[in-house]
């Protein structure tokens, strides 16, 4: 009943004086789905960015990541078009990108007032600089200067982060599980973790970011899909803390705001098609999760989460553009398009 | 005329409040799917009683339930408190709500054990996979279930392998009329369920099941394979396990030899 009066709520108050909305919801009976939990709540919307496959087809919708112009960009593994690029409305306005095969991670950095995009990829095994427009200004291969890696094929690149003092930091998500530190020209600085289950190593090291909420000295934050777990480093590689949610199954941390959103691929015991959003606080508590059941603190911390409406079937990375609505890019997930949620 | 124009500027703002219900439409509830049930049980193999509890999320979503192996369906029985279950069942559930269309049916069987294991000892052939190598033996006799989430739970022991041969050494005097394998079905990780279980006492076929399940497209699940046995007292049996001679043709896996996960082989 609350959530029903909630919706003609926000409807009228959309309409301004009019109750068009609240009316015709009424006569039709047509609920709109709502997913959510607390302040973070959404009305989902399946078409936008729905584009025709003949053209513009998608295999896996990797990453998305919304630029200085207010634009958002698609990075997906299909060679046709590896850059799809939107307007907030789901219009679309250029693509580009034929030489990605394995396109994984899309980071953007602003260096000197213009707009830089690093692709983490998986086949290539590097993570390539590119303009917003698609032209290639470096390359960071195979870390073989690190020692790690005695091939090529060992390292398989999956998120970067860029530091702001030009510090480009690379995981090895699919690969050996270091994360590569190096300098603005590329050269090699630090390598850190390694797969392992202690605190320090990763499972999984599926996405990073630098995490400067509340003014406070930048860290990193990386993922340890495999083990449930988001994990707090200073700059210098050492570890701070594990921020743990048992179930969830998270891609990269996404900061906006005073939250971190998360794409959650799997959930529960991780069986394929149970994916959800997963939202933390500034305290990194898991206070809302899209799609997912309500996130319950007892005294073991947080209760094991799960599916509790098959929304998303491999969410992958979530956009949050300036009005707190989300672009949801799906992994494995019949090829297509995102979904937006609008929050309410 | 000031009257005409207010009437225009309202039709205007119904108009554009109706190309921006357009632009934003947003999904409706039934729409989408419930998640599936997800049972908790406090054991999987039990003596006396085990106890069956679901996890409730949506509000106003309701559990239907059967204990015979039998489809739910809104007639079925309602849960509403946990509920003791005295005996072997197959537990099938679904969730209902009044806006979200209806879950998927999920199945969980549950296996009464009515004596203690009479389980000396048991020598498995091959050896399991280095990956998976379980505890030995005496894992298979603990009466303790696998998880669902295989890698890294000591209960599992893993095959890759034509056949799988345990020998089993008993109690003096122990009558057996039923042995349970107890196997993963994890088809997207390349682990599918045994397609045949035989069971030799001296070279004598007393007891075999054929799963031709386990070949077709199935959710992730404990499986668990009931060999009926010609009923007498047995010191020695040898359990032959055949998984499929290949992944089927559907898989991406196609052509390669499965996995086979085994747990636990109960005598009854």
């Amino acid at each position: 009943m609350e959530r029903r009066k909630f919706i003609i709520n926000t409807a009228a108050a959309s309409a301004g004086i009019l109750t068009y909305s609240s009316l015709g919801a009424n006569i039709l009976e047509y609920k709109d789905a709502i997913i959510g939990h607390a302040s973070h709540r959404y009305k989902i919307d399946l078409n936008w960015g729905a584009l025709n496959p003949n053209y513009y087809p998608v295999n896996d919708c990797h990453e998305m990541v919304q630029d200085s112009k207010g634009r958002i960009l698609l990075l997906t593994n299909h060679t046709k078009n590896n850059v799809i690029v939107y307007d907030r409305t789901g219009k679309l306005l250029e693509t580009w990108g034929t030489d990605y095969p394995g396109a994984h991670g899309l980071t953007l950095n602003i260096e000197n007032g213009e707009d830089f995009l690093y692709i983490a990829d998986n086949n290539r095994h590097e993570v390539i600089k590119t303009t917003i427009d698609g032209k290639v200004v470096q390359v960071f291969s195979y870390p073989k200067e690190s020692g790690k890696y005695t091939s090529k094929e060992q390292y398989i690149p999956t998120e970067t982060a860029i530091a702001a003092n030009g510090d480009v930091y690379i995981a090895d998500g699919y690969g050996a599980q270091y994360i590569m530190r190096y300098n603005a020209k590329g050269e090699l600085l630090q390598t850190f973790g390694g797969k392992g289950n202690e605190d320090h190593l990763f499972n999984n090291a599926h996405g990073i970011c630098i995490d400067t909420r509340e003014g406070k000295e930048p860290e990193l934050l990386i993922t340890a899909r495999q083990q449930n777990k988001l994990k707090r480093f200073t700059m210098d590689g050492e570890f701070i803390a594990s921020i743990d949610l048992p179930g969830a199954f998270i891609c990269r941390p996404v900061i906006k705001g005073n939250n971190v959103y998360m794409a959650t691929i799997w959930s529960g015991d991780g069986s394929d098609g149970t994916g959800f959003i997963s939202i933390l606080d500034s305290n990194n508590n898991l206070i809302s999760a899209p799609g997912g059941c309500k996130p319950l603190y007892g005294k073991n911390g947080l209760e094991p989460m799960y599916q509790s409406l098959k929304i998303f079937t491999h969410p992958h990375d979530v956009c949050v553009d300036d009005d707190e609505n989300l672009y949801v890019a799906q992994w494995n997930s019949g090829k297509t398009y995102p979904i937006k949620l609008n929050r309410i | 005329m000031t009257k005409r124009s207010i009437y225009t500027v309202f039709s205007l703002l119904v108009l554009c409040q109706a190309c921006i219900s357009q632009n934003t439409e947003h999904a409706s509830t039934d729409m989408f799917q419930l998640s599936d049930p997800r049972f908790q049980v406090s054991s999987i193999f039990f003596d006396a009683f085990t106890t069956l509890n679901f996890g409730i999320d949506m509000q106003n979503s309701i559990i239907k339930y059967t204990l015979d192996g039998s489809a739910v369906n809104q007639n079925s029985n309602r849960f509403t408190q946990p509920l003791k279950i005295t005996e072997s069942a197959i537990i099938k559930a679904k969730i209902f709500h009044p806006d979200y269309l209806e879950s998927e049916e999920v199945q969980l069987e549950v296996i009464k054990i009515t004596q203690k294991s009479t389980i000396k000892q048991m020598v498995i052939e091959p050896d399991p996979s280095k990956k998976y190598q379980g505890m030995g033996s005496l894992g298979l006799i603990d009466l303790k279930k696998g998880s669902a989430q295989f890698g890294g739970d000591k209960q599992w022991m893993g095959f890759q392998t034509k056949k799988i041969t345990a020998s089993l050494k008993l109690e003096k005097n122990s009558t057996v009329n039923n042995i349970v394998v107890s196997v993963l079905t994890n088809q997207s990780n390349w682990i599918f369920a045994p397609e045949k279980v035989e069971v030799y006492h001296d070279h004598e076929l007393i007891g075999e099941i054929t799963f031709p399940k386990s070949e077709k497209e199935s959710l992730n699940s404990a499986t668990f394979l009931s060999v009926p046995i010609n009923k007498g007292v047995y010191d020695t049996l040898k359990v032959v396990i055949y998984p499929l001679s290949e992944i089927p043709q559907w898989h991406q896996g196609k052509g390669t030899t499965p996995w086979v996960f085994i747990d636990e082989i109960i005598i009854q």
